[in-house]
C-alpha cells in the first residue's frame, strides 16, 4: 500500500492500548497479539486523532525530535503503512473535507 | 444472585450482558442472574465458571492468572507459566508455605493493595488448598534451570509475560480495554521477576523476602 501525505488516518477503534514504561500497548482483541511502539510510535500513535494527515503528523514529529522535515515525512509514512499492515490504524474515508 | 443450571433460558425476557458457548454448554450472565445450559459434564461446567470469574472480575479490579500461589510468611508468590512450566512443581517443592493454587490464581487490586486469592481450579498438585488471601509479593515468570537465580523484570517485561497468561474470553473492544487498564495498574505496582529454578526447595533461598 502506498498512502500519500494527506491521507488522513485513525485508529482501529476495535484495539485496546495504554502506555506503559513509556512506550504504548496495543491489543488486538480480535486475535489476542500484543502490539509494542516504541517513544516515536508512541508519539505518533497519541496524535492520530482521525483528524491529522502523515503531513501534518511528520510536522509535529519534526517540531518535537531533532528531525528534518522531509525525514519525519518519509519516517511517519512509513509507521503509518506498517500500522496499516497490522491494522493498528485505518484511512479515514474521504468525505470532501467534512472531518478537516 | 440468582444461579440456574440447565434451568432453560428464554432469550427474549432475559437478556444477558455477557455470553459465551463453550462445546454447547452455554453461559449467560448479568448483574442479577447466572444461567449455565446444555452443561453435559463436570469439564464444561469448570470452563465455564472460569470464563464467568474472568468476566466478573474485569468489573472488580481483578483478574486470573496462569499461576500457582503460595503464602509463605503472610505474602503471597505468585509463579506463572503455561503448562509444563513448572507450577505444579513450585507448589509441591513449598513444603513451609500454603499453597491456594497450583493452577489459576485471582489477583485483585482492593483498598490499595494486589492481593492473590485461591480458586477451586487445580492442576496437578490436587492438595487441599486454603480459601484464604495475601498481599502479592511478586509475580515470577518460571523458567526451568540448572541453577537458582532471580531476576527483576521491568512493568513492560512483566506484561509481556502476563498476557499469554491471562484468562480473558471476551472480544469486545471495551472489556479488552478494561483488561488492559487492570494489567497496566498490576504491573506497575506489582514487582515483577524471572525465576530460573531447578527442581528442588532451594529455589526459596534466592526469592525476595
Amino acid at each position: 500500500m502506498t498512502s500519500k501525505p494527506s491521507d488522513l488516518w485513525q485508529k482501529n477503534p476495535a484495539l485496546a492500548w495504554r502506555e506503559i514504561d513509556e512506550a504504548t500497548v496495543i491489543i488486538s482483541p480480535t486475535d489476542s497479539v500484543m502490539h509494542e511502539l516504541n517513544d516515536t510510535g508512541s508519539f505518533l500513535w497519541k496524535n492520530i486523532d482521525g483528524q491529522r494527515s502523515a503531513a501534518e503528523l511528520a510536522g509535529l514529529l519534526a517540531g518535537s525530535y531533532e528531525v528534518a522535515p522531509d525525514v519525519a515525512l518519509t519516517d511517519t509514512q512509513a509507521l503509518l503503512e506498517e500500522m496499516s499492515s497490522r491494522k493498528l490504524v485505518i484511512p479515514v474515508p474521504a468525505t470532501g473535507g467534512e472531518l478537516r | 444472585m440468582y444461579i440456574a443450571l440447565n434451568d432453560g433460558w428464554d432469550a427474549e425476557s432475559q437478556p444477558a450482558e455477557f455470553a459465551y458457548e463453550f462445546e454447547g454448554a452455554v453461559l449467560r450472565a448479568g448483574s442479577s442472574e447466572t444461567r449455565f445450559d446444555g452443561v453435559r459434564n463436570e469439564y464444561a461446567l469448570d470452563s465455564l465458571l472460569r470464563v464467568l470469574l474472568s468476566w466478573k472480575l474485569a468489573g472488580c479490579n481483578g483478574f486470573l492468572l496462569h499461576a500457582a500461589t503460595v503464602v509463605r510468611n503472610g505474602k503471597a508468590y505468585v509463579f506463572t507459566g503455561r503448562s509444563g512450566a513448572g507450577k505444579s512443581t513450585v507448589a509441591s517443592l513449598s513444603p513451609e508455605g500454603s499453597v491456594l493454587t497450583d493452577e489459576i490464581s485471582l489477583l485483585r487490586f482492593e483498598n490499595g493493595v494486589w492481593r492473590a486469592y485461591g480458586t477451586p481450579f487445580w492442576g496437578e498438585f490436587r492438595a487441599a488448598g486454603s480459601n484464604t488471601s495475601a498481599p502479592v509479593k511478586g509475580i515470577f515468570r518460571l523458567v526451568q534451570a540448572a541453577e537458582n537465580r532471580v531476576t527483576t523484570l521491568r512493568p513492560m517485561e512483566l506484561l509481556r509475560v502476563l498476557l499469554p497468561n491471562v484468562l480473558f474470553f471476551s472480544a469486545e473492544p471495551q472489556a479488552n480495554r478494561r483488561l488492559l487498564e487492570i494489567l497496566g495498574q498490576a504491573v506497575e505496582g506489582i514487582s515483577g521477576y524471572e525465576l530460573a529454578f531447578r527442581k528442588d526447595p532451594a529455589f526459596w533461598e534466592v526469592l525476595p523476602e
